[in-house]
């Protein structure tokens, strides 16, 4: 099946397979190193992206239902003022997480704090609930969520006020 | 920020094709056919008969067959791999291969022992029989699978007259050797580079040495680059340490009788060390006049076992120190006043009578004792089980707490036959910078080995660089196991900077200096009793609270508290957080997953700092005293001993069989 | 390009005639909600018989939720994350928490409720739970099959021992909840029903009570590989009781459900059976103090 989309702003066709799992996709096809190849089943939460802005769980994707849509992985992500945000929240809350859990953890509190920046705890912690991570503690995911959304919300005011 | 770096899922290179192994689907048994269907000239089948070179890893003494060739002698044994432009071709191609098989029946195969080692002291049996009072227990680790891993795999390609590897390992020297006697190829023309592992978590030692060899043999076969990356599970050894204890009229053991046996699957690949590492393990730090230690490797059909946590050490302990807390339940007393009791001299001996010199065994049990308020807790705990007359109609808490304390050794064992030195270079050159060499360079332990050389010789540490690169630029630092970057890596560095600052000012520069290590020559034991097996040992305390909940049967955890002596602390945070983590991983393996992932005790970590100048690694120490707080909290909770590892709802449940 | 061509086609129609459409013509190929379930098998992928695919996709209809002041009629791909968004303030506790508790935004942003419901060979969080109150589904099959549109309760969707009872012409479109009001629900999953569903318990309640006495009480676990649980004889038995309920009491009840069970499947584990019967103690203690602190 020919799959177009727009890969980290770049619009490309794949030849694959209708029913490929985005993860492998991206991986084999497109050369994205950035993602953690996991259980490859929905358990552990390690295969994050943006589509259309949003963070999903790649390996669960199939193809056949990206095409025309806008996936963005962590290296072209970590380069935007959003990813700014989350870095310096996370600092500045003293829970940086490992290098494994890097990438997914920024783009799921993306897909957070760009709803609301102001979540509460319980919101926080479900969004992660699949993540098998054993290097950050809850409430240290928590400060930092919050952390990076108190950012993103003044970044965005003042965005407002210029 | 690691990263930027590629794991080997991440690593491609243009042209590539990709790789999946065919496994075998029975236990024993033999091929009768291969019946490979016409698959394109894209496609490249690798089969044992395709292997130039011979057809198998050597690892150390043993040797383990890359594919089968006609005799089958695991479940899952590789039979051959099947390389495509694309991963689906590859896999799809591969269901089109018919393999038929002889199998030989469960009860014919065979299961015999690899190893069998006995030391005996005094009259064991005698003392037995004399003594009225034996507790006897046995102790099981299940086989344990690490879950979610950072994939393992190889990528080989070739480049000029050369072959690059890049792999998931910890032991690249061993890579670049296998690949060269199964390609048949000089070893000078083979570079291998590590790409990120997690030495905690999967099969880093033999499989990535697989895979490598596969992918060459692709990659020379076809000219292209070859990756293969395989889940397969890497289980590790299933061990049985069954203790019969004497004790005397005070409560305290006088005579053992302990029996270790280890599965160690179809190959006896590290047999001799692994009998040495349960041996130290199960000793206790009780000297005894009477014991027999016997410890036998046993033979199965499944894939080679791997050793995520040393070579079964932490098995070992956990029956150490759950049976002394086995041993004062039945007396009712308080474990950690009673090891307080046993451990107060200065200098404590093990089992053996080998004397251990000074250790913190009694500070570190008194600091987790005191933190925990283990005291106050263990009493109640006890006040709980007593009003508790029957199970039945019991639906209240069930709470427990327990203590474990001892060491684990740092390192390979002193009755290792190591063929090979293994060195490590450091190089200060015209700009004053510094430069470590090493093949281990993957190791987090990077991060002290600039701070000590900083410190050693005033350079400021972004002026010092651990260099990453192949076989062919490094020296070889042997295997990372048993946390050998700290072990044995650390003070070779040290070493090395130790001897730049001698030479410095004096010499010009650039100044090389390369020091190696061999363990001294491989003698057999003549005497076991006082025979302190091992140079190194980090000591540590862990205590364990926890409750049983009445409605799903998981423990779920209230505290752990550990007291550590890691040696020389480089950076404290960071060596936290690398522990916490290490004892989550083990606490998800311990209830066989049955955790939500985002689940996290509270976990504290304390130091013990005794001044000294080298750092010891505590990750193998913490997992075996985990082990036995973990079980020993849980006995007292259920009001049973629990003496097997993992332990889920099930198990908990047929314990209390009050359904 | 693949050398094998294995790639399932796709088929994606637009609106529920055409849905039906290529189901009756090919009544073999998958049906394709959000995938999540499909996804997780172990081996979905690359497989090599894999079927067609008719995507649910782009049914716009599909995916609509309509309320009213008695009633949610749910289309068959509204998102379980879509659903708690729009239910947010009239969802029963129950459904809400049975619906939260499926994961986090990332997998319920595209598991579908009837995806939920329709898993050929396991029974989760929604279907004991809405079983639980007033809920009909539509399933629609093609012209040729005569009925083109029937509505049934939720429970005769599946057989007694939790098999789906869907033919294979037939598409689950709609579901329709009418709501109870009901002052003591609970939610409850005990284990992990998807990693480890031969352990699992869930575990629904709904119940009116008065300080006095339970009016209305209903009752259901669910064994995700065995099936669904829901007994009116224990249910009637609570319902008959006096609150606070007497130890004696408790024990009479719950000796009551340790029999249906046994009778209801042996295929139950052991820790499954211990797990109902706490539950169940657990929620009964619960409710008294309730009733004796109202
Ligand atoms: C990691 C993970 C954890 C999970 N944990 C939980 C949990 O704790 N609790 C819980 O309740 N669920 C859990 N789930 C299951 C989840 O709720 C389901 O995967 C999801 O609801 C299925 O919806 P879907 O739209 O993705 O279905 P699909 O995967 O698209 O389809 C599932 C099945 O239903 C069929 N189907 C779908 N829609 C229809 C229809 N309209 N008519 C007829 N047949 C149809 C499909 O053919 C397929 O057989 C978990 C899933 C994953 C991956
Ligand atoms: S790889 Fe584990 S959730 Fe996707
Ligand atoms: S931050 Fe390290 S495992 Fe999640």
């Amino acid at each position: 099946m020919n799959i177009t989309c727009t890969i980290n702003g770049k619009q490309a066709v794949y030849q694959v397979s209708s029913d490929m799992p985005l993860l492998d996709l991206l991986i084999d096809n497109a050369h994205i190193t950035s993602l953690r190849p996991g259980c490859r089943k929905g358990h552990c939460g390690s295969c994050i992206v943006l589509i259309d802005d949003r963070p999903a769980l790649s390996c669960l994707v199939p193809v056949f239902d990206i095409r025309g849509r806008d996936i963005i992985t962590f290296e072209r992500f970590q380069r935007t003022r959003d990813s700014t945000d989350i870095r310096k929240g996370f600092e500045q809350a003293e829970a940086v997480p490992c290098s494994y859990c890097y990438p997914s953890k920024t783009l799921i509190t993306h897909g957070i704090i760009s709803r609301n920046v102001n979540p509460e705890p319980d919101e926080i912690l479900a969004a992660f609930a699949l993540h098998a991570c054993t290097c950050l503690e809850p409430d240290q995911v928590v400060r930092g969520v919050l952390q990076a959304g108190s950012y993103r919300g003044r970044r965005r005011k003042y965005a407002r006020s210029k | 920020m690691a990263q930027k770096s590629r794991y080997i899922s991440g690593m491609y290179r243009p042209n590539m094709l990709y790789g999946t192994i065919i496994r075998s689907p029975i236990n024993r048994g033999r091929i009768t056919s291969i019946d490979i269907p016409p698959m394109g000239d894209d496609v490249v089948v690798v089969r044992a008969s395709d292997i130039p070179g011979s057809n198998g890893l050597r690892i150390l003494k043993e040797t383990l067959p890359l594919l089968t060739g006609e005799t089958i002698h695991y479940l899952g044994q590789p039979i051959l791999a099947v390389f495509a432009p694309t991963l689906e071709d590859a896999k799809v191609h591969a269901s089109s291969v018919a393999i038929q098989f002889d199998t030989i029946p469960p009860d014919m195969e065979d299961r015999g022992i690899f190893t069998d080692r006995t030391v005996t002291h005094g009259d064991i049996d005698k003392a037995l029989m004399d003594h009225p009072r034996v507790v006897e227990r046995s102790y099981l680790t299940r086989e344990l699978e690490s879950s979610y891993t950072a994939p393992t795999g190889a990528l080989s390609y070739p480049e000029d007259d050369r072959v690059i590897i890049h792999a998931s390992t910890q032991w690249p020297f061993h890579v670049r050797d296998s690949v060269a006697e199964v390609c048949g190829l000089q070893k000078r023309r083979i570079s291998v580079y590590t790409t990120p592992y997690s030495p905690n978590y999967g099969e880093k030692l033999v499989y990535p040495s697989m895979y490598a060899c596969l992918t060459a043999l692709a990659s020379i076969k076809s000219g292209r680059p070859a990756r293969l990356i395989s889940r397969f599970p890497a289980l590790s050894p299933r061990i049985t340490v069954l203790r019969k204890t004497a004790l005397d009229e005070s409560g305290i053991p006088c005579a053992e009788d302990i029996l270790v046996t280890a599965d160690v699957g179809a190959y006896p690949l590290f047999a001799e060390e692994i009998t040495e590492h349960l041996r130290c393990g199960v000793m206790g730090y009780i000297p005894l006049d009477h014991y027999r230690i016997r410890v036998k490797t046993l033979h199965s059909p499944h894939p080679p076992r791997y050793h995520f946590d040393g070579f079964g050490y932490p098995s070992a302990l956990f029956s150490s120190e759950s049976h002394i807390s086995e041993i004062c339940y039945d007396q009712e007393v308080n474990p950690a006043q009673w090891r307080l009791n046993q451990y107060t001299s200065q200098q404590l001996h093990l089992l053996n009578g080998a004397s251990m010199g000074e250790t913190p065994l009694e500070e570190v049990i008194q600091r987790v004792v005191k933190e925990s308020a283990f005291n106050r807790k263990f009493a109640v705990c006890k006040i709980n089980q007593v009003q508790r007359s029957s199970h039945a109609s019991f639906r209240g808490y069930l709470r427990g707490i327990g203590i474990a304390s001892g060491f684990a050794p740092n390192g390979f064992s002193r009755n290792y036959p190591w063929e090979k030195l293994y060195s490590v270079q450091v190089r200060l050159d015209e700009n004053n910078r510094l430069s470590i060499h090493t093949s281990l360079c993957n190791s987090g332990a990077s991060y002290t080995w600039r701070r000590t050389s900083s410190e050693i010789l005033g350079i400021p540490e972004e002026n010092i660089e651990v260099v990453y690169g192949g076989t062919r630029e490094l020296p070889n630092s042997g295997p990372h196991i048993l946390s050998r970057d700290i072990s044995i890596i650390t003070p070779l560095i040290r070493r090395c900077c130790e001897s730049i600052k001698s030479q410095r000012f004096k010499e010009p520069l650039p100044i090389i200096v390369k020091r190696g290590f061999k363990a001294k020559s491989h003698e057999p034991i003549q005497e076991f009793h006082r025979f302190k097996p091992f140079t190194t040992a980090c000591w540590g305390a862990v205590v364990v609270e926890l409750e049983v909940d009445s409605v799903s049967f998981m423990p779920e955890f209230r505290g752990i508290w550990c007291a550590i002596d890691c040696g020389r602390l480089f950076n404290e945070e960071v060596l936290r957080n690398n522990l916490r983590t290490k004892l989550l991983k083990i606490l998800h393996l311990a209830v066989g997953g049955r955790i939500t992932p985002d689940y996290m005790p509270k976990v504290e970590i304390q130091f013990v700092d005794r001044g000294s100048s080298v750092p010891l690694s505590g990750s193998q120490v913490l997992v075996g005293l985990f082990y036995a707080a973990f079980t020993s909290a849980l006995s007292q909770a259920l009001d049973r001993s629990i003496t097997e590892l993992p332990i889920t709802p099930p198990d908990i449940l047929a314990q209390l069989e009050d359904l | 390009m693949p050398a094998v061509n294995r790639s399932p086609v796709v088929y994606t129609p637009s609106t529920v005639s055409e849905l039906l459409e290529l189901r009756t013509r090919m009544p073999q190929a998958t049906i394709w909600a959000g995938g999540t379930a499909l996804m997780s098998r172990y081996y979905f992928y690359p497989y090599p018989l894999s079927r067609d695919i008719i995507s649910l996709g782009k049914v716009a209809e599909l995916s609509r939720i309509t309320r009213t002041e008695r009633y949610l009629d749910i289309g068959s791909t509204a998102t379980i994350e879509q659903i708690l968004t729009v239910g947010h303030h009239i969802l029963p506790p129950l459904l809400a928490r049975a619906l939260r508790q499926i994961g986090p935004p990332t997998l319920t942003s595209r598991a579908t409720i009837g995806g939920n419901l329709c898993i050929p060979d396991l029974r989760l969080n929604l279907s004991a739970s809405l079983s639980l109150f007033q809920v009909q589904v539509e399933l629609r099959g093609g012209k040729r099959f005569g009925q083109q549109s029937r509505w049934i309760p939720l429970n005769r969707l599946y057989q007694k021992e939790g098999g789906l009872l869907i033919q294979d012409h037939e598409v689950l479109t709609r579901i329709r909840i009418t709501f109870d009001e009901g002052d003591f629900q609970q939610f409850q999953q005990i284990g992990f029903p998807y990693r480890y569903p031969e352990e699992a318990v869930l575990f629904s309640l709904f119940a009116r009570h008065s300080q006095s006495s339970v009016s209305d009480y209903r009752l259901a676990f669910t064994f995700p590989r065995i099936g669904i649980f829901r007994d009116r004889d224990i249910e009637s038995a609570v319902t008959n009781q006096s609150l606070p309920l007497m130890h004696g009491d408790i024990a009479e009840i719950s000796d009551l459900l340790r029999r249906s069970l046994h009778h209801f499947s042996s295929r139950i584990a052991p820790i499954q059976y211990a797990r109902s019967i706490r539950a169940f103690e657990r929620s009964l203690t619960l409710l008294n103090t309730r009733s004796v602190s109202r």
